[in-house]
């Protein structure tokens, strides 16, 4: 086995000036599996993935990917980024060159027809496939949450993290999401999500990080989660319950 | 057309349509970062760079240039420190203004060439003036060919170009560079009243009338080139002033295309 880990993150810390974001988060994540991430508002998930996808670039502590450091793995690769979701502006874009965004660092100069048919079939996937000439803002919350994980998985990535894209789907889109990740967990793609949805969690996932500025449980398995784990992870002074998971 | 019969008339045209290209291929990229204010911001703090010209009896162009490549950055600066482009320029425009006024009165400088930089003077380009706006229009052509969807990004999702490993500081500065470059050749046309609006107005119609950013990219140059062929000749027909007749018809076209948009819903 070349790499025991995908995703290894030693004492991370992220600051926004004097707010301290994140203080010395430790986890690792296996290749190949489903992880969630949960925390309250404000706990510092959205910085921890924008840490790993490339966005944030002063942190300190070592962020390795496939055993490289990050930033020697996003010269090669992508991690795959749907955001959360947030205010869109109006903006003259369609669709399907949203969707090649995802396939920017394939491109020698221009988008070739190769490009056209991989974002296409990515629309395909995410169930957009006839949206592909709309304008971004001519689409409701839901369907532009789909785009957005159309133009992560266009490139293929190894890793796909995605912040809160549950967020806005209807039922039935939530379990086409589910397939999907089930799918593209299949292939061998390692996908983590963070979610508030707590019934999600449980159903679906390998594993459970909980942030509150510190990792505070790095679960197993959904079943190791004390019983009101979710009740105090939602409240003040979050004790460690578990840490780093031992194999 | 009678007017392109002569040499004065030919260099014009060729000047305006250079300009015109330039100025609306970037102007594209403000309109769609909602930074109009910008263009006209660095027309008024180039006036200082006329003012410090006539004062130290420098070649005008060459301080203009460094004035306005110096503004755009130092805006951009803080843009990207949080300062909106357009408040930037707010604080600096007048400022600015009045100190290239102060600057020109100590200089004992005659009016007339005063005016000609506030309102520029079309009809007395030279074949210098062309070469050099051949190589700015070239430039930003360039630039537009292979930055466009770098700078559509960032615009539209900074953080997922930082994703993309986009050079942001690169593809923007250079941006504000050929804008400010573009702005100055184009004041020499028109002057640094009227220059903001060849910046604007025709991508302003072309995004009331085209749906997406690729489409803006081909309209507004088309518009605004359009504009300095029938600005020229309706200058020649009616006896009146030519930047501000080209202008005047970037201007008709705007309320066209707005009421275009308007009664097709
Ligand atoms: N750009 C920023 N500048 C300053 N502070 C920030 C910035 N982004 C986030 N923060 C702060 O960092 C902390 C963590 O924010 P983050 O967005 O990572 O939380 P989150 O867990 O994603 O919350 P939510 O569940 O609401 O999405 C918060 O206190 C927040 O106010
Ligand atoms: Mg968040």
């Amino acid at each position: 086995m070349k790499c025991e880990y995908c995703l290894e993150v030693k004492n991370l810390t992220v600051r926004y000036g004097d707010i301290v974001a994140l203080k010395d988060v430790n986890f690792s994540l296996e290749k190949g599996k489903f992880y969630t991430i949960v925390g309250p508002n404000g706990g510092g998930k959205s910085t921890l993935v924008k840490t790993i996808v490339g966005i944030i670039e002063d942190y300190d502590g070592q962020v390795q990917i496939f055993g490289k450091d990050r930033d020697e793995y996003l010269r090669e690769k992508l991690v795959g980024y749907v955001p959360q979701i947030g205010a869109f502006t109006r903006f003259p874009i369609r669709v399907i060159d949203i969707v090649l965004m995802g396939l920017f660092r394939e491109r020698k100069f221009r988008f070739k027809k190769q490009h056209y048919k991989k974002a296409l079939k990515a629309l395909e996937r995410v169930n957009m496939e006839g949206f592909s000439r709309r304008l971004i803002h001519e689409l409701s919350g839901g369907q532009r949450q789909r785009v957005m994980i159309a133009r992560a998985i266009v490139s293929k990535p190894e890793i796909l993290i995605m912040d809160e894209p549950t967020v806005g789907l209807d039922t039935e889109s939530q379990g086409n999401f589910f397939r999907l990740v089930k799918e593209l967990n299949e292939t061998g793609m390692t996908v983590i999500v963070v979610t508030h949805d707590v019934g999600f969690v449980s159903e679906h996932s390998d594993g459970i990080l909980c942030i509150n500025k510190k990792l505070v449980v790095h679960a197993k398995d959904v079943d190791e989660l004390p019983e009101e784990f979710f009740a105090k992870l939602y409240g003040y002074n979050v004790k460690a319950v578990l840490h780093n998971h031992k194999r | 057309m009678e007017i392109f019969l002569y040499e004065f008339g030919i260099l014009a045209l060729i000047g305006g349509v250079l300009s015109a290209v330039a100025t609306s291929l970037l102007g594209s990229v403000v309109v769609l970062r909602k930074m109009s204010f910008f263009g006209s911001g660095i027309a008024h703090l180039s006036f200082i760079g006329v003012g410090l010209a006539l004062f130290f009896k420098f070649p005008p162009t060459i301080v203009t240039l460094a004035v306005a490549m110096a503004a755009a950055i130092i805006l951009g600066f803080l843009a990207r420190r949080g300062v909106h482009e357009d408040i930037g320029v707010g604080i600096l425009f007048s400022t600015s203004m009045a100190l290239g006024i102060i600057l020109i009165y100590l200089a004992k400088i005659d009016n007339s060439r005063v005016m000609a930089y506030l309102f520029g003077d079309i009809l007395a380009i030279g074949w210098k003036d062309v070469v050099f706006s051949s190589i700015v229009t070239a430039l930003v052509v360039l630039y537009i060919v292979f930055f466009k969807d770098h700078i559509i990004y960032i615009t539209f999702d900074e953080d997922f170009s930082k994703v993309l490993g986009i050079n942001i500081p690169f593809v923007y500065y250079t941006f504000l560079i050929l804008l400010a470059v573009s702005i100055v050749v184009s004041m020499n046309l028109l002057g640094i009243v009227l220059v903001s609006a060849m910046v604007v107005v025709p991508a302003a119609s072309a995004s009331l009338v085209s749906r997406t950013y690729q489409g803006m990219f081909k309209l507004a140059p088309l518009i605004s080139v359009a504009s300095v062929f029938f600005g020229l000749i309706f200058s020649w027909n009616f006896d009146i002033p030519a930047g501000a007749s080209i202008v005047l018809v970037q201007g008709i076209v705007f309320l066209f295309t707005f009421l275009v948009k308007i009664l097709s819903g």
